[in-house]
């Protein structure tokens, strides 16, 4: 529509119209063509007017747009009488270009009209955040690098200080309170060296534990076993069509074995609680508490109030 | 267990709030410190076995962890990605000093590898909030420096 219109332009207007394309103002046009400004703009005006646009700026768009053999209208233009304040013909820009850094789930459209657009925003990169800002991490990358060592040594340095102070108050003020009050339980007034004394009752209890473990792995497996050789009886009569009177003695035997077993397991429970007890009783307690070893669950104790019908692996 | 349970309460939020609140530097340290934690919690074998042996899934996490956080010190417009990265890669040494001696204890071993995370995740928060409030006071927080000398 506008096509038509554009061909009433003369070719004085459309070279101006080209100029102001590149962002030249009246006065330098009128000194490119040789004339005075005000001609300048008088016929841009009637260029204006024929096209029926509100600026110059949106004139010299159209004419550009006419001579690239662009089809599209891209900017819907209000035809008739003229408003004062023309419709922004502006194209959007795909991110504010103040610099506010705006979260990314605000801006589902940028990533519509940008591709990447949310990606790029999301890693700081599309320019828009604080172009005329000075910035305040001024190091170079090799400063960087630099940097970053140092202050590992000085964590690394600082961290260790702090586990080292640590350990020798500990250590302090434990010879201090076994200076004070040396009977800890009756077994710690052994005369011999507190270490030595230590690292025997170590070992013993290292020992026992051991075997415990065994003996404590084999009384469960040894009631699994029995309580499925129960069920195999029971089943294999019925698969075998066998009358149901069939080995009553041989089952009612049986399953009083395997609730003994059962009940041998629970004491061995028992047992458990009680051998963490005595380790406690001889000192060891604060050895066994890191759990680097693993040898006693920390939900022993559920495990015993489920009782004995779960037969998953106490050790 | 409830210790790990907490450590995930805790970087869920500070992750969010950086996401939600901070500048790409944030944004991507928390997004990463996110996906480390998570990604850790699935390559780790079972309890029972844990930290007896060389972690090899905890280490390439947190050798990934360390590449993406040195590359953010080294070009995003803040201080503190440079102590959290010198606390992460120090946790990375863990695993190393693991490699190099064997009787290293699991407790040990294990501590040396997450203590780091909690003073991280504080860095972080405080980087968010020193960022928000830069946005408040001057309306713009730059996100990388420029390494163009002429533009600084």
């Amino acid at each position: 529509m506008t096509a038509g219109r554009i061909d009433q332009l003369t070719e004085a207007q459309r070279a101006c119209l080209r100029l102001v394309l590149t962002h030249h103002n009246s006065k330098e046009i009128a000194a490119i063509f040789g004339v005075s400004p005000s001609a300048i703009d008088k016929r841009i005006e009637r260029a204006i007017q024929v096209l029926g646009v509100g600026t110059r700026f949106e004139a010299a768009r159209r004419l550009e747009e006419h001579e690239r053999g662009t089809t599209v209208e891209p900017v819907p233009v209000r035809e008739g009488p003229q408003s004062p304040e023309p419709a922004p013909t502006y194209e959007r820009l795909p991110s504010e270009p103040i610099d506010v850094p705006i979260p990314p789930s605000n801006t589902p459209d940028s990533a519509q009209i940008e591709p990447w657009g949310l990606v790029r925003r999301f890693f700081g990169l599309s320019g828009a955040s604080g172009s005329t800002g000075v910035a305040r991490n001024r190091f170079s990358i090799g400063d960087r690098i630099v940097r970053l060592i140092v202050l590992m040594v000085l964590i690394a340095v600082a961290s260790m200080a702090l586990v080292n102070m640590a350990m020798t108050l500990t250590s302090l003020l434990r010879s201090n309170r076994d200076r004070n009050a040396p009977v800890h339980g009756a077994a710690t007034t052994a005369p011999s060296g507190r270490t030595t004394m230590l690292k025997q009752r170590r070992e013993a209890t290292d020992k026992v534990t051991v075997d415990f473990l065994k003996a404590e792995a084999a009384v469960d497996r040894a009631a699994m076993l029995a309580a499925s050789c129960v069920s195999t009886l029971l089943q294999e009569r019925a698969a075998a069509n066998l009358p149901v009177g069939t080995g009553v003695m041989a089952l009612q035997m049986l399953s009083q074995a395997s609730l003994d077993i059962i009940n041998a397991r629970q004491r061995f429970i028992e047992a458990h609680r009680a051998l963490v007890d005595v380790r406690a009783e001889i000192g060891l307690g604060q050895f066994y508490g890191y759990g680097d070893t693993a040898e006693c669950p920390p939900n022993e104790g559920a495990l015993r109030a489920e009782g004995p019908v779960r037969l998953a692996a106490v050790a | 267990m409830d210790r790990v349970w907490l450590f995930y309460a805790i970087q869920v939020a500070a992750s969010g709030y950086a996401l939600l609140r901070g500048g790409a530097p944030e944004r991507l340290t928390g997004l990463a410190l996110l996906l480390a934690a998570v990604s850790t919690g699935l390559v780790q074998r079972n309890v029972p076995f844990l930290f007896a042996g060389l972690e090899a899934g905890v280490l390439i996490v947190d050798l990934i962890l360390l590449a993406a956080m040195v590359a953010i010190t080294l070009k995003a417009d803040r201080f503190w990605p440079a102590w959290a990265t010198a606390l992460h890669a120090l946790g990375t040494g863990a695993h190393l000093a693991r490699a190099i001696s064997p009787d290293v204890i699991r407790l040990v071993y294990a501590v040396l590898s997450a203590a780091w995370s909690y003073p991280i995740v504080l860095l972080l928060v405080i980087g968010t909030v020193r960022h928000s409030r830069r946005i408040r006071a001057r309306g713009w927080d730059l996100d990388w420096s420029r390494q163009d000398p002429t533009l600084r």
